[in-house]
């Protein structure tokens, strides 16, 4: 909300120095968010004389005007059709400033420059380029006996003021009114609240005579006054009223509506002016209506307003939509002279879920659905009637009505100070508290020890609970003054959890093997998840904003290939990502919520030119290898490589298990995602399930050391003919099952098919490295194991030692 | 002196050797079983007794300048090698470069907080990205009407009539994970929740639908403002370095009251601004009721705060959506 300075000083003494004041609301819980200052000084520019008039060459609408500064003659060149000869105008010279700001918030310093071709040394201005008023129907004219060259301030004070802008927390609808922050500041500082003067008249009552006022439901509207003027003269406002209410970004309209929106600023309750002639049957009914109603609000739009939304109506149609804007049909224009204002107390839900259902928020809605003052609605009557008694002396009150079918009822609290102590940790004497909570006219007196009852005021519903009291005392008492706890903070011995030193231990580990960490969206296009699954099984949002973030990721495979892709079209030859992140997918039992489960995935992956042109090899892609050997030291780094078994899944696919747990695969990308994701160049993944990893490296345990062997081992070379389709590994697995405890590891190091072996063939060759903790091996010891080895494999894949 | 042995100590001295054939030749000529110095020994049995001792001692001394002269024009003949190597020899030639590997800024910004944050005694917890209702909202003392519960701000993810299915959203916040950890431990609860979180937004440099958030809570027996202060004033140091200016604020939150928020000053004394880095404040009594905590023995504070905004101070990057991106050249930026 926007606050006039020159306002704000009614109600309170204010510091010359507007920052001080925007500090100290920052400080009590009204940020500022923009202090501007208005009315810049006129001091650059000056007075000059227009000397002689020529139009343009080139351009019909331009003159070419020469003009008396009080020291030499500028060519200026002029757009206004209203300039002459011999008139006195204000001039902005090469390098003045002007008092205005562009659209965009920056200064608009005047430069020597062409217009048309023809040179132009400064600019002769209309009254809004000074800031002076809106009108840009011409340049403006002086008196023509004004001295040329002196400085405009000489002869104009421009209004000036400056606003500051502060962001208001849901919680303090009673900072929406220029009184409002003043008794903040009031309580603050220590020093008196002045707010005007409103006389209640004797004669309120509560039904009209000439107006009858009917509420149809009061938990919608628990209040409704109703103050009817007559001899009313609708004119353009007085310069006090335009210039506080344009400081504060809003636009004169005529005097009666700029007292209404005038009281809604300085008080806080939106008020509304009918013309009373306008009211068929001088009725206003508080109703509202089961089907949807078109209804033209007074911007002159037509909006359909849904079923159950609250209106202020005649005896024949709606007038209002309440609490949020009036109607074409009963706005208050220059033929007016009667009025009725209205002053309500609306129900914040019931306005809120209007105002959001036809996306229109006003002034009005902003503050009725943030919960007003339910106490002011007389007074706000009263004083907005007085203002315009001030501004037309023949107005005259006729009518007061006051419909208020439920009064709300006022709230006393208790507070506790050693619970102010104990959540501020900072002792605050009794004494101050009480004194504080009085300045910001929460009613408080000693109650017993330790103990302060409190009156809440109406203007702070917000205020319901003894804690929303001490946060009163915290923000007045200043967060920064509380002093540093004496007993220090307690230390905790809570380490990290294994799950946090898990995925960390599998983040170092890939930065350390080389790879980049990227981190995609979770949430992806429907049509993008369609390719990696069946849209049955994933989770997706109800109410996306746009078809781009539908789904939920299943997988992290689609963030990495669009990572890929990304690259790719940058020109990036050889891609190495990993990300851990969660992924989305139905499941019956779920992980946290029936129906959804939620798993916390890795995914590496590799795409693209392993190597480019380098002197020492030529330049090669990524092949599945790589990946798998990265994936294998992933494998040792963790300390799970022997329990991992891998399983092949087709020939460009591999399927990673833990006992009997599937943990993820690594995989070729197929042809048809490389297409969609223009990828060329093969394009390698793995995805496993860290939570697996994770429950298996628990089950593990810590690794205890294990001596160095202190006998030399023994390595011993076979090498396998058999079919192809045998897969290596598959044979691996075999040996080192059948290897017995002196079987150390495996290595293949050859693979050979051709000449001199069968075409349906391919010879293997195995290292096997055999090592005795407790002695040194002679050939003897291993050679019955190979044997074993052979023969069964023999048997089982008619394999047979290459000769 | 022998004339002899002067003779040859003069063409020792006069002996160029500019390559290593005339090292060679230099070596053959002096130093080698053949060679006019070894001669000159097969002369001992003719020298008198007496002049033996004199003749042995310079023959010797003729035999050290031989080779030290070789040993010296060796040794320069190897320095001036260089150019006779193979070129694949040549070890200024680049090497193969080996992959370097990068931690994404998100996370290294992550893992700095919560490096700070185990040192203050913190712990780490996580929970899930799609929550019920009850725990994103509810819990937290949103109140059923709040703006944040509307389709405009949330993503829904389950919205059922049936009241005893509830409403699943994309958690909007870290903070409901402060409620299951509430309900499933009893205080002193000492812990960083750390996490994705999504606002139904539209996306533009400043604001992206999905970003992560730190969440911290603490809850034990005399928990006040003085100790979230401190906490607070720690992290900043921690973070930005002990030089740091800050201001602490009044604020709003339904989750904490009081509720505050700090700034940090940033830039030069002059043209810098405050900037807000963090929402904090003490845990509302209603969030310890809904959690199963009673207010009246305990209280705590919680705070929260953006780790894309954190990093985007630290690292001076312009654009949010820089970081779901991945482009290789950011990414090789954060080694």
């Amino acid at each position: 909300m926007k606050l006039s300075y020159n306002w704000l000083k009614e109600y309170v003494s204010l510091p010359e120095n507007v920052q001080e004041t925007a500090d100290t609301l920052t400080l009590i819980g009204l940020e500022e968010e923009e202090t501007q200052h208005l009315g810049a000084s006129l001091d650059q520019i000056i007075v000059g004389e227009i000397r002689a008039v020529t139009p343009h060459p080139d351009a019909d609408r331009l003159s070419i005007c020469m003009v008396f500064d009080g020291d030499k003659e500028l060519q200026i060149v002029c757009g206004a059709n209203n300039v002459a000869t011999g008139q006195k105008v204000p001039v902005a010279p090469v390098n003045s400033t002007l008092p205005i700001k562009d659209e965009q918030g920056r200064s608009i310093k005047i430069k020597k420059t062409k217009l048309r071709g023809v040179v132009s040394e400064g600019m002769i201005c209309a009254e809004d380029e000074l800031g002076i008023s809106d009108d840009h129907a011409g340049i403006m004219v002086l008196p023509s006996d004004t001295t040329p060259g002196i400085p405009l301030s000489e002869l104009i004070s421009s209004y000036q003021d400056s606003v500051i802008e502060i962001a208001i927390t849901p919680n303090r609808p009673d900072a929406t009114s220029h009184i409002g922050v003043a008794r903040d500041l009031s309580a603050k500082w220590g020093t008196p609240l002045t707010v005007p003067t409103v006389t209640i008249p004797d004669q309120v009552a509560n039904q009209g005579t000439n107006v009858t006022i009917s509420i149809e439901d009061p938990q919608k509207c628990s209040r409704y006054v109703g103050v009817v003027m007559e001899n009313i003269q609708v004119s353009p406002s007085p310069a006090w009223l335009k210039n506080r209410l344009e400081a504060i970004g809003l636009r004169s309209i005529n005097n009666i509506v700029d007292v209404t929106n005038y009281v809604m600023y300085e008080w806080g309750q939106p008020l509304h002016a009918f013309d009373a002639n306008n009211l068929k049957g001088s009725s206003i009914h508080v109703k509202s209506f089961a089907e949807p109603y078109d209804f033209t609000t007074l911007d002159g739009v037509t909006r359909k307003v849904p079923g159950g939304s609250l209106f202020i109506c005649d005896d024949e149609q709606a007038v209002a939509i309440a609490g949020i804007m009036g109607g074409e049909n009963s706005e208050v224009s220059e033929s007016t002279i009667t009025i009725v204002l209205e002053s309500a107390y609306f129900d914040p839900s019931t306005i809120r879920k209007c105002s959001k259902q036809l996306s229109l928020q006003t002034d009005a809605s902003y503050r009725f659905e943030r919960g007003i003052d339910s106490n002011i609605q007389l007074t706000a009557a009263i004083r907005a009637a007085d203002l315009i008694k001030e501004m037309i002396p023949e107005a005259l009150i006729t009518e007061t009505i006051d419909l208020h079918p439920i009064p709300k009822k006022s709230l006393e609290l208790s507070l506790r100070v050693s619970r102010v102590y104990q959540i501020l940790g900072v002792e605050i004497g009794e004494e101050w508290i009480i004194n504080q909570l009085n300045r910001l006219e929460i009613t408080s007196k000693r109650s017993g020890s330790g103990m302060i009852e409190c009156h809440i005021p109406s203007f702070r519903p917000d205020i319901e609970r003894e804690i929303d009291l001490i946060e009163e005392i915290g923000r007045l008492y200043d967060y920064n003054n509380i002093p540093s706890p004496t007993n220090g903070i307690n230390l905790s011995s809570s380490p990290f959890s294994d799950w946090e030193l898990d995925k960390q231990k599998i983040i170092e580990t890939l930065v350390g093997l080389g790879f980049n960490e990227i981190y995609s969206n979770s949430l992806i296009s429907e049509a993008e998840a369609s390719q990696f699954g069946d849209l049955d099984q994933m989770i997706a949002t109800l109410n996306p904003l746009t078809k781009d973030m539908t789904t939920l990721r299943p997988s992290l495979l689609p963030g990495f290939l669009k990572a890929s892709s990304y690259n790719k079209n940058r020109n990036a030859k050889g891609l190495r990502f990993f990300e851990l992140g969660n992924v989305f997918f139905n499941d019956e039992q779920g992980t946290f919520h029936k129906g959804i489960g939620e798993q916390t995935h890795v995914l590496i992956g590799l795409a693209g030119q392993k190597q480019e042109d380098h002197w020492q090899s030529p330049s090669s892609k990524y092949t599945f290898m790589d990946l798998k050997s990265s994936v294998q030291s992933l494998w040792v780094s963790l300390g799970l490589d022997h329990k991992i078994k891998e399983k092949l899944d087709g020939y460009n696919s591999l399927q990673y298990y833990i006992g009997k747990h599937y943990i993820g695969n690594l995989s070729q990308v197929n042809k048809s995602l490389q297409t969609i994701y223009e990828l060329d160049e093969a394009v390698y993944f793995a995805e496993f399930n860290v939570q697996l990893i994770h429950e298996v490296r628990r089950e593990v345990g810590v690794p205890t050391f294990s001596k160095i062997p202190k006998y030399p081992g023994i390595e011993y070379d076979i090498a396998l003919v058999m079919d192809k389709e045998i897969a290596a590994g598959t044979i691996e697995a075999e040996i080192s099952q059948m290897g017995t405890k002196l079987l150390n590891k495996i290595r293949i190091f050859d693979v050979y098919e051709g000449e001199n072996i069968p075409k349906n063939k391919k010879s293997i060759a195995y290292r096997l490295y055999f090592l005795d903790p407790n002695k040194t091996l002679n050939i003897s010891d291993i050679e019955p194991i190979i044997d074993k080895v052979v023969r069964s494999l023999n048997k089982k894949y008619t394999i047979e030692l290459r000769s | 002196m022998n004339p002899e042995i002067a003779q040859i100590e003069q063409q020792i001295k006069n002996y160029t050797i500019s390559n290593l054939d005339e090292l060679e030749s230099f070596r053959l000529q002096f130093l080698s079983k053949k060679g006019s110095i070894q001669e000159l020994f097969k002369l001992m049995g003719t020298i008198p007794n007496q002049e033996k001792a004199a003749f042995g001692k310079s023959l010797n001394e003729l035999k050290k300048l031989a080779q030290d002269t070789f040993d010296q024009a060796k040794e320069a003949q190897h320095s001036t090698q260089t150019t006779q190597v193979s070129a694949i020899d040549d070890i200024s030639l680049s090497p193969e470069p080996l992959p370097v590997g990068s931690i994404h800024p998100l996370t290294k910004t992550l893992q700095e907080m919560k490096n700070i944050f185990y040192r203050l005694g913190f712990n780490i917890a996580d929970g899930p990205e799609v929550e019920d209702d009850f725990h994103n909202f509810t819990a937290l003392n949103f109140p059923p009407n709040h703006p944040a519960r509307d389709t405009q701000d949330t993503f829904f993810v389950r919205k059922d009539d049936d009241p005893g299915i509830p409403d699943l959203v994309l958690r909007t916040h870290t903070s409901p994970v402060q409620i299951r950890l509430m309900e499933k431990q009893a205080p002193p609860i000492r812990s960083i929740m750390p996490g994705r979180v999504y606002r139904n937004e539209a996306v533009s440099p400043k604001s992206y639908f999905l970003f992560h958030q730190v969440e911290a809570l603490y809850v034990d027996r005399h928990v006040s403002v003085a100790d979230l202060k401190e906490s607070l004033i720690t992290f900043v140091k921690l973070m930005y370095g002990s030089d740091v200016i800050y201001r602490l604020r009044p604020s709003y939150f339904p989750f904490t009251e009081p509720s505050l928020e700090m700034d940090i000053w940033w830039g030069s004394k002059t043209t810098g601004k405050w900037l807000e880095i963090l929402g904090s404040g003490m845990v509302d009594p209603n969030v310890f009721i809904a959690a199963g905590v009673d207010p009246e023995i305990y209280s705590g504070f919680a705070w929260g705060m953006g780790v894309e905004r954190i990093a985007i101070l630290k690292y001076g990057i312009d654009d949010i959506r820089t970081f779901y991106e991945n482009d290789i050249r950011f990414l090789h930026q954060f080694i």
